[in-house]
Order: C-alpha cells, then sequence, then structure tokens
C-alpha cells in the first residue's frame, strides 16, 4: 500500500510507501491511500533519455530521444515540454518525444496532468544544453 | 525557463538572451581591450544589462519566495 500527498488544487505531490503519519499537512493538502507497490506506482508515468532519469547535461549536438513510459493502458500522454503541451502516442506502454539539442538551455518535461501522474522522482525530466566554452 | 517550440517532429530552445550574454562574456572581456566601435560598444553593455537584468530579477524573485514563506509560517502557527 502506498500514501499519495495531493496539494490543494488536487495536483499529486509526492508518493511513499511509508503511511506518513507523521507528516505536516499544510496548505490543504490531502491524504489518500492505494493498495498497489511503489515500483509499480511510480511507473505510471516516467521520462528517461538514454539510461539517463532525472538530469541530463548535454553538449550542443543532433538531438536526443526522450522515452515516455507508463504501465496504465492508455494510448497517449500529455507531456508539458517548457509549458508546451505534447500528447505523446503510447504504444505498448512507451512513447518518444525528440529533442533537438542545438541551442544551450533547459527542456523541463513533466506530467501535463498532474492529478493522474506524479511529477516527482522519475516522473520529470531536465535536459540542460550546455554552451561550448 | 526557455521558450520551446515544435518543428519537424522535434522540439528546439529559443535562444535565451541572458545564456548567449554569459556565453559572450570572455569574448566581452577581450573585446574591451580594444578601440570599439560605438556598435560595438552598444553591444557590449546591452549584454552586460541583459545580464543584470537576470540576477536582479533572481534577487526579487528570492525575496518574494521568502516572504511567502515567512507568510505561510505565521498563517500555520
Amino acid at each position: 500500500m502506498i500514501t499519495i500527498i495531493r496539494d490543494n488544487q488536487g495536483n499529486i505531490k509526492t508518493y511513499s510507501q511509508s503511511p506518513l503519519e507523521s507528516y505536516n499537512v499544510a496548505l490543504d493538502e490531502t491524504f489518500e491511500t492505494m493498495e498497489i507497490g511503489l515500483v509499480q506506482y511510480a511507473e505510471r508515468f516516467k521520462l528517461s533519455a538514454p539510461a539517463i532519469t532525472g538530469l541530463l547535461y548535454a553538449s550542443p549536438g543532433e538531438s536526443v530521444d526522450v522515452i515516455v513510459s507508463t504501465n496504465l493502458k492508455v494510448h497517449t500522454v500529455d507531456v508539458n515540454v517548457n509549458g508546451v503541451i505534447e500528447t505523446v502516442q503510447i504504444e505498448d506502454g512507451v512513447g518518444v518525444i525528440s529533442l533537438a539539442l542545438d541551442t544551450p538551455g533547459l527542456f523541463i518535461l513533466q506530467p501535463a496532468d498532474r492529478r493522474e501522474y506524479c511529477a516527482a522522482g522519475t516522473g520529470n525530466l531536465t535536459v540542460e544544453i550546455l554552451p561550448n566554452e | 525557463m526557455s521558450k520551446a517550440y515544435k518543428k519537424d517532429g522535434k522540439f528546439y530552445l529559443e535562444p535565451d538572451p541572458v545564456i548567449t550574454a554569459r556565453t559572450n562574456s570572455k569574448a566581452d572581456r577581450a573585446k574591451i581591450k580594444k578601440k570599439l566601435t560605438d556598435d560595438e560598444l552598444r553591444d557590449v553593455i546591452d549584454r552586460i544589462l541583459t545580464r543584470l537584468d537576470a540576477l536582479d530579477a533572481r534577487l526579487t524573485d528570492h525575496g518574494t519566495a521568502s516572504r511567502q514563506q515567512e507568510k505561510n509560517l505565521l498563517d500555520y502557527n
């Protein structure tokens, strides 16, 4: 069983295998529990660049494919790319977003629907394209 | 955060003027040791002001965040 904490807008903030009994619920956050394992829940929405989760440093170059994966039976997942919502086609639990790496800066990817998917842990990916010195 | 846009199936970043100015900083330092034309001088000053504005915005944001955090604590207590 896991415990899920939502903010006052209903967005999933985080989740834990612990019952979080001593968690300080502030700002109208709410608790709920779900009969599911932590790993299984974490795989509802996962972003990764080749073998990398969380943060990828890249040099300016061609492009990188970000893998969007989910263990839910869905055909599409909406992903927020720097505020632009991209509907990704999912086949066998996997979809792809291609990022061009020609301009220094940050790509920040996270689930667009924060009530359905959590952006914590492997649910978000930052790709930093470092300038050439 | 840089703006992103999609073209031919790929996401691209719009060039961030602050990062561009930062990337040019070494070249600017070298450049100001020589005599500059008015246009070159204007460009260097523009890049300095761009970076100063970004720094100023960060300091202001931190001030706002601190005040909000303080308010949350007061509300909670």
